[in-house]
């Protein structure tokens, strides 16, 4: 006694799957976070993503910051803002402000950016560090400019700080790293000033600026960079991975739902005729799909992008027209079965047009693989995109999980530990696709009740 | 006999999907194909120019000239340049049929060639190892997988299969490679991070296969590990739904023991089916192979498509292309003689 | 007679999403040594599943939830599945399938098939062991080498049956075994049957629809509707004066060569997943009593058989 299944009754053994609810609701909170991404993050954000100097203020190939709650003692960025100048103008102006911050960290930070800010022109800038114990250490910048980032590699800015070692070891020291002389800014002074033994502590910096003319000094930053960043931490130009990971989704979601729906909805289309049509015609679509089945698609893609400007349509239509065949042959082999029933011949004893027995007939016994399908295939689509961006393949301008992967792997991040710049982009591909497939596997187990025997 | 014309049959409607294959690869190349010739008539003339000059022939500068001028003429005709479309398409299909791939623009083959049909020759083998050992791997576990599965279904075992499935649907390839080269490679330490030799190797055949094996251990595993569980659960609900056939329970009357039934019954009525699945499952896994051997620096086709599209090495990129997909037609055509070959209803010719 | 074979208050329900249907409930019958036993009752009223059961091939969502089935004495649903297995299973007791079309395995030939159930018994078997079982069956030595899809609907039917006496079982189950066969063949097999038992000694539970065809062979009649026994007894008691509304309509349903008015039973056989209290059969009777609809009627012996209908 077999009774007619409607929608409704599909819809509900759907709701019973925890695995389909489950992946319903996941989807639910990617497409949320697809709309804030869109909403939220301005577009110029995928040109700024490849400028690396854009991200110089950021540390470089930091971890996350909650690695701190594992017992790694990796300091966040922390910005020592200055704004209330005090100071005389006139023909010999000179301004200053200063603000304190404590640093606990057992270790000195990654770099010391200075942005200063004022109008006009001056001769000289300095920056006054005085320490918890009271040392002082100097840093003077001849004709600075307004507005410029100077940081720890500035020559001026070495060259000062070199000095102070010098006077504090007593050594003459040629080649200092970038640590060293961040060190020297932290760390106790006189012969143990290179032990790296950080003050904790109070410190408190003085920006004084020195000009020939009446300035006007406004908020300036003192930046002292972190060793860790963000939720997911930095890649090696200091791009947060987070903001990538975020701004991947949009693309990644679009792309697979165009091209899955074309590829599978072409490919059930082509397979059902075939299965329906049988004689020559199934034979002639059959061998058609084989055609296609045996072109390699991420070789072909590759290949292709050598000639075609590759846009997300594009790229879209493109997996769409390589990835239809497998829908194709299962959706032959349904129809097959579909087509040895009475009701078909019946049809066409009765003389009623072969298009409209497809259409009444066949068609909406193909609609739930259909569904299925659709939603299996979208995960394969955004893994199979991933995987031609992580060759390098992907439309310029955006920004993709499998791009952050492929410079990941040009930049050895294995080799370095960084664990964080692998790690995040490919959960992201996984969360992505994992909906999908939950989906299509619950609708499948529906649609196909005698391959889930209880 | 009735297999005989299964092949013969088969195997016509095969060469001609190849070729049809190619032709569709043809157009979507064509352009940078026609840029390539140009650069391999290039350089193929400067080759003749430096030649001659070296030989000493006594030509001056102008006959010099006049005959590398020739050469090159001769050269673009022998790829159709200058002809009619149709023409020209049948001299340069014919010519990548002959491996006539032309040289690339900077990779080199270990030997110093830069001819792309040697750079292939170079690294095709590697491919081809990793692959076939990979497939065989999967369709030979998956399979053992899916029966068990079937055979205790509803039970725990049965119902991880479609987790595990589930999983590995949703992970790509080569990130699979990251987390095992992070754990196995620089956290235990056990295995190479990549390549497929290590410099100080002992002299000997012995040494060298143990440490090839040692290479090749992390990138098959990635391969079996993404792959193994789509391909046990497409085989456990093939014997699901075999098993809830008629012939199952008379065979179950007739007093057979339960392994032989399943490991003799079920699975030889399944096998044709799991033949078209392991078809599919070929190609479907075909990119993902070509990933890992970037990740593993496996010196294969994968690895050198990679290399050649950081530099934008054309010409090699084509002649891979054009290789990979001769590959993938070989997979897909021995899986249909195969299903051909375990469905009586065509060994009978039905 | 001692019976060979006696089911006891055989239970076998399916379970489904709408709840157990109980497509046998509380069934007796007995079938004695050298006696052909026929089973006749609507489509759905449980006569496959009653033969499966005695099989011991009930599978899920198919269970036994209770009674015993008697083999020469033996409850065979107690004793371990290996032992049923080597012991039992085809050598003691096999079966002709409904649809048996579909029993062979379509990837092995017809000769291995049935050489192959010789062989896990610890038979000899060989190909002149086959040659003489499709001798039996009337069908040509080719079709041993044969697939099953080579085979007409007939001969594969056959070939089964010949598969069915490869071991020379007691007790056969012969579950429509005549269907999608000619006039001619279905004689033939009548006639087989028949050998069977006068010359081998083989019982038969014989199932089928047809009546007419039944009243040809059978000992013993039970007529089966909505998962129970309604009515059983000597074959010409039950086919000649039979007392239950539901196989006097049955009997008239059939075409025979003397009327050629057919009559069917108007309504539908009740959901076996609701059993109610009443006779299943009083929705759809002509004699129905008020009676009917509050108590079931038990099985009642009168006039040398057993009818279980109110009216006696
Ligand atoms: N696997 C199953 N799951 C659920 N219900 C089942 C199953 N198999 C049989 N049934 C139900 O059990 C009842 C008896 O079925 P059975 O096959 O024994 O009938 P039958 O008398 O042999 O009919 P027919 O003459 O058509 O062969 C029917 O109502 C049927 O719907
Ligand atoms: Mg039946």
């Amino acid at each position: 006694m077999e009774t007619t299944r409607t929608e409704r009754s599909y819809a509900r053994e759907f709701l019973k799957s925890r695995s389909g609810v489950a992946g319903l609701a996941i989807l639910i909170i990617l497409l949320a976070t697809s709309i804030y991404v869109v909403a939220g993050i301005p577009s110029s954000l995928n040109t700024k993503w490849e400028n690396s100097k854009a991200w110089e203020g950021n540390p470089q190939a930091a971890p996350p910051v909650w690695v701190n709650y594992l017992g790694v003692d990796a300091p966040q960025t922390l910005d020592v803002n200055l704004d209330k100048f005090t100071g005389t103008s006139g023909s010999s102006s000179a301004y200053s402000s200063t603000q304190t911050f404590t640093w606990n960290n057992d270790v000195p930070p990654s770099n010391l950016v200075l942005t200063p800010n004022f109008g006009g022109a001056a001769y000289e800038l300095d920056v006054i560090w005085t320490k918890p114990d009271g040392n002082v250490v100097q840093i003077a910048l001849s004709f600075p400019t307004s507005g410029t980032e100077y940081d720890i590699h500035t020559a001026a800015v070495s060259q000062s700080l070199t000095k102070y070692i010098q006077s504090q070891t007593g050594t003459f020291v040629t080649v200092v790293t970038p640590n060293g002389e961040l060190a020297a800014l932290f760390s106790n002074d006189g012969p143990r000033l290179l032990n790296n033994s950080v003050q904790k502590g109070t410190y408190s910096v003085t920006l004084q600026i020195l000009g020939d003319q009446t300035l006007s000094p406004s908020s300036s930053q003192v930046s002292l960079v972190g060793d860790s960043y963000g939720t997911m931490g930095t890649d090696s130009y200091g791009r947060p991975i987070d903001l990538g990971v975020l701004a991947g989704l949009p693309w990644a979601l679009e792309l697979g739902t165009i091209a899955s729906v074309l590829s599978v909805v072409g490919g059930i289309l082509w397979g059902g005729l075939a299965g329906f049509y049988g004689g020559w015609r199934d034979k002639v679509m059959s061998w058609g799909t084989l055609v296609i089945l045996a072109v390699p698609g991420i070789s072909f893609i590759i290949a292709l992008s050598f000639s075609v400007q590759l846009s997300l349509l594009v790229e879209a239509l493109v997996i769409a027209a390589l990835s239809w065949p497998g829908f194709a042959i299962i959706a032959r082999t349904v129809t097959l079965s579909i087509r040895s029933q009475t009701y078909i011949e019946a049809d066409r004893a009765m003389g009623i047009s072969s298009t409209r027995t497809f259409l009444t007939h066949v068609l909406p016994r193909l609609t739930p693989v259909t569904i299925a399908f659709t939603a299996l295939s979208v995960s394969g689509v955004i893994i199979f995109a991933e995987t031609l961006a992580f060759l390098g393949i992907e439309p310029g301008n955006v920004i993709t999980w499998g791009g952050i992967l492929n410079e990941a792997i040009t930049a050895d991040s294995s080799l370095h530990g960084w664990w964080w710049w692998t790690l995040f982009p490919g959960i992201m591909i996984l969360v992505a696709s994992l909906p999908f497939v939950l989906i299509g596997f619950a609708v499948d187990r529906i649609v196909a009740p005698r391959v889930s025997a209880k | 006999m009735g297999y005989a014309r299964f092949l013969i049959g088969k195997t016509i409607s095969y060469v001609l999907a190849l070729f049809a294959a190619v032709s569709l690869l043809y157009v979507g190349i064509y352009p940078s194909l026609q840029r390539v010739i140009e650069g391999s008539a290039d350089e193929a003339a400067s080759e003749f120019q430096r030649n001659l000059v070296k030989s000493h022939t006594g030509l001056t500068l102008p006959q010099i000239a006049a005959a590398v001028a020739t050469f090159k003429s001769n050269y673009l005709a022998a790829f159709g340049f200058n002809q009619p479309y149709p023409v020209k398409f049948g001299l340069q299909m014919l010519n990548l049929f002959e491996f006539h791939l032309g040289s690339a623009y900077n990779l080199q083959a270990p030997d110093g060639s830069k001819q792309v049909a040697d750079l292939i020759i170079a690294y095709l083998p590697n491919t081809v190892v990793l692959f076939t050992t990979g497939t065989l791997l999967v369709v030979a576990v998956g399979a053992i997988l899916g029966l068990l599965a079937a055979k205790s279904a509803g039970g725990k075992f049965d119902k991880s299969i479609p987790i595990i499935a589930v999983i590995h649907s949703s992970i790509p390839a080569f990130w699979i490679g990251f987390l095992l080269i992070a754990y196995f490679a620089y956290t235990l330490n056990w295995l190479p991070s990549g390549g497929i030799s290590s410099i100080d190797v002992a002299a000997g055949v012995l040494p060298h296969f143990t440490d090839f094996l040692w290479h090749l251990t992390l990138p098959l595993l990635s391969f079996f590990i993404v792959s193994v569980g789509g391909f046990a659960y497409v085989v456990r609900s093939l014997v699901i739904s075999t098993m809830g056939e008629d012939f199952v329970t008379t065979a179950r009357a007739r007093g057979m023991t339960d392994r032989r039934l399943i490991f003799k019954h079920v699975l030889r009525t399944a096998s044709p089916g799991i033949a078209t699945q392991s078809i599919l499952a070929v190609a479907g896994s075909f990119g993902g192979a070509i990933t890992l051997e970037v990740v593993f620096r496996w010196p294969g086709l994968g690895f050198l498509t990679f290399a050649a599209i950081q530099i934008s090495d054309l010409p090699v990129i084509l002649g891979t292309t054009f290789i990979l997909t001769i590959i993938l037609f070989l997979g897909l055509y021995i899986g249909e003689i195969a299903y051909g070959f375990l469905d009586p209803r065509i060994k009978t010719g039905d | 007679m001692t019976s060979l074979l006696e089911a006891k208050g055989l239970k076998i329900y399916y379970a489904t999403p709408r709840g157990d249907v109980r497509a046998a409930e509380e069934v007796d019958l007995q079938v004695g040594s050298q006696e052909i036993v026929g089973l006749a009752g609507e489509s759905g009223s449980g006569k496959s599943t009653l033969a499966l059961g005695m099989m011991r091939l009930i599978t899920s969502p198919g269970r036994i939830a209770g009674g015993e089935v008697l083999f020469e004495g033996t409850d065979i649903l107690t004793i371990p599945e290996e032992r049923f297995r080597k012991d039992y299973r085809w050598s003691k007791m096999a079966m002709v399938f409904q649809g048996s079309m579909n029993g062979f395995t379509p990837v092995f030939t017809i000769g291995a098939q049935i050489d192959e159930v010789m062989k896990i018994h610890g038979r000899d078997g060989g190909e002149l062991a086959v040659r003489k079982l499709l001798q039996m069956v009337d069908l040509d030595d080719s079709i041993a080498r044969r697939y099953p899809h080579e085979l007409s609907g007939g001969q594969k039917q056959r070939a089964f049956i010949a598969m069915a006496l490869a071991l020379e079982p007691k007790m056969l189950f012969a579950d429509e075994p005549t269907t999608a066969l000619d006039v001619v063949t279905q004689v033939s097999v009548i006639n087989l049957l028949k050998r069977l038992k006068n010359d081998m000694g083989i019982s038969i539970l014989f199932i089928t629809h047809d009546l007419a065809l039944l009243s040809e062979v059978v000992d013993t009649a039970y007529i089966m509707y909505a998962g129970r026994v309604v009515e059983t007894g000597p074959a010409d008691v039950v086919f000649n004066r039979p007392r239950h509304p539901y196989s006097q309509g049955l009997l008239a349903a059939t075409p025979t060569l003397q009327s050629r008015e057919i009559k069917g039973i108007p309504g539908f056989m009740p959901d076996l997943a609701r059993p109610s209290d009443m006779c299943s059969f009083s929705a759809r009777c002509q004699f129905v009593m008020d009676r009917c609809t509050v108590e079931r009627p038990g099985l009642k012996r009168t006039d040398g058989e057993d009818v279980a209908c109110w009216l006696y």
